[in-house]
């Protein structure tokens, strides 16, 4: 890999401040708590979530997300991996037709189209 | 008497033979002759007072054909008048309605260029934002390592812990 130059680490840096800092993960997720706990208590199974990662994720990172998605949901959390580097960082999160989206790709997506309107 | 040839008698026959020839022409020829002198004499005067008041109609005639020139020749002069105004106002109007005309043309030109520059601002403000946005994406790839994602997926299942 190519070493960057000084201003493109600055650009770089700049970016990840703004999609880390401007927008927590809690924005993202209006109201989720309570619909999710309705759709989850209607049906009686263990709820799948499927989580993509740009890296493959660690036995402590899955415990702490299963932990706290089944606090969300009050219900068993079984969790399916997978690795999508495209991504550049952040997760993915699909739990029936909820999704909760934190990767770079999606907060860039969404920052392009506010400064396009 | 006898002495000069006069014979009286003679002179009475004749006499009488010229008042019976006179009664007779009188009856049969004067008075028909003048009765038709007297006709004709009529007929010729009626004949002139018809000319005369043929001459008087005539004349009567001219000045009405002269008043009538007149009025003609006035009507027509006024049309012309008219008609000189009419045809300035029309072309007073189509040059107006062609300057109304142009005024849209321009005007709407005008919207049309601003609109089309808008459209190619947009366009261009698009365009800078895509490749920023590309650009972006390509220096994160490239920047982002294994331990940098594993901090941001920390966070955010930190920020989700605290949600729950």
């Amino acid at each position: 890999m190519a070493e960057l130059t000084k201003d493109a680490r600055g650009f770089v840096s700049g970016i990840v401040q703004y999609l880390e800092g401007d927008k927590p993960i809690s924005s993202q997720v209006p109201k989720l708590k309570k619909l999710l706990s309705k759709v989850t208590a209607a049906d009686g199974k263990d709820v799948e979530a499927e989580v993509i990662t740009t890296v493959p994720m660690q036995v402590e990172e899955k415990q702490k997300l299963t932990t706290a998605l089944e606090k969300l949901v009050k219900h068993p959390v079984k969790l399916v991996c997978s690795v999508d580097e495209s991504y550049i960082a952040g997760m993915q999160i699909k739990i029936g037709d909820w999704v909760v989206d934190t990767t770079f790709v999606h907060q860039l997506q969404s920052l392009a189209q506010v400064l396009g309107e | 008497m006898d002495k000069l040839g006069i014979e009286y008698k003679l002179i009475l026959a004749q006499l009488v033979n010229f008042t019976i020839i006179m009664f007779v022409l009188s009856k049969l020829l004067y008075k028909p002759i003048l009765s038709m002198l007297e006709k004709r004499k009529k007929k010729i005067e009626e004949g002139l007072v018809l000319t005369e008041k043929m001459k008087v109609e005539e004349e009567k005639m001219e000045i009405r054909k002269a008043k009538m020139i007149a009025e003609t020749k006035k009507e027509a002069t006024v049309l012309i008048e008219e008609s000189k105004v009419h045809a300035k106002d029309e072309a007073k109007q189509i040059i107006e309605s062609a300057h109304k005309e142009a005024d849209e043309i321009i005007e709407k030109g005008k919207l049309q260029a601003a609109e089309q520059k808008k459209m190619m601002q947009k366009e261009m403000q698009q365009e800078a934002i895509d490749l920023a946005t590309g650009m972006a994406k390509r220096l994160l790839a490239s920047a982002m390592t294994a331990e940098t994602a594993h901090t941001v997926l920390k966070k955010h299942i930190k920020e989700l812990q605290a949600i729950a």
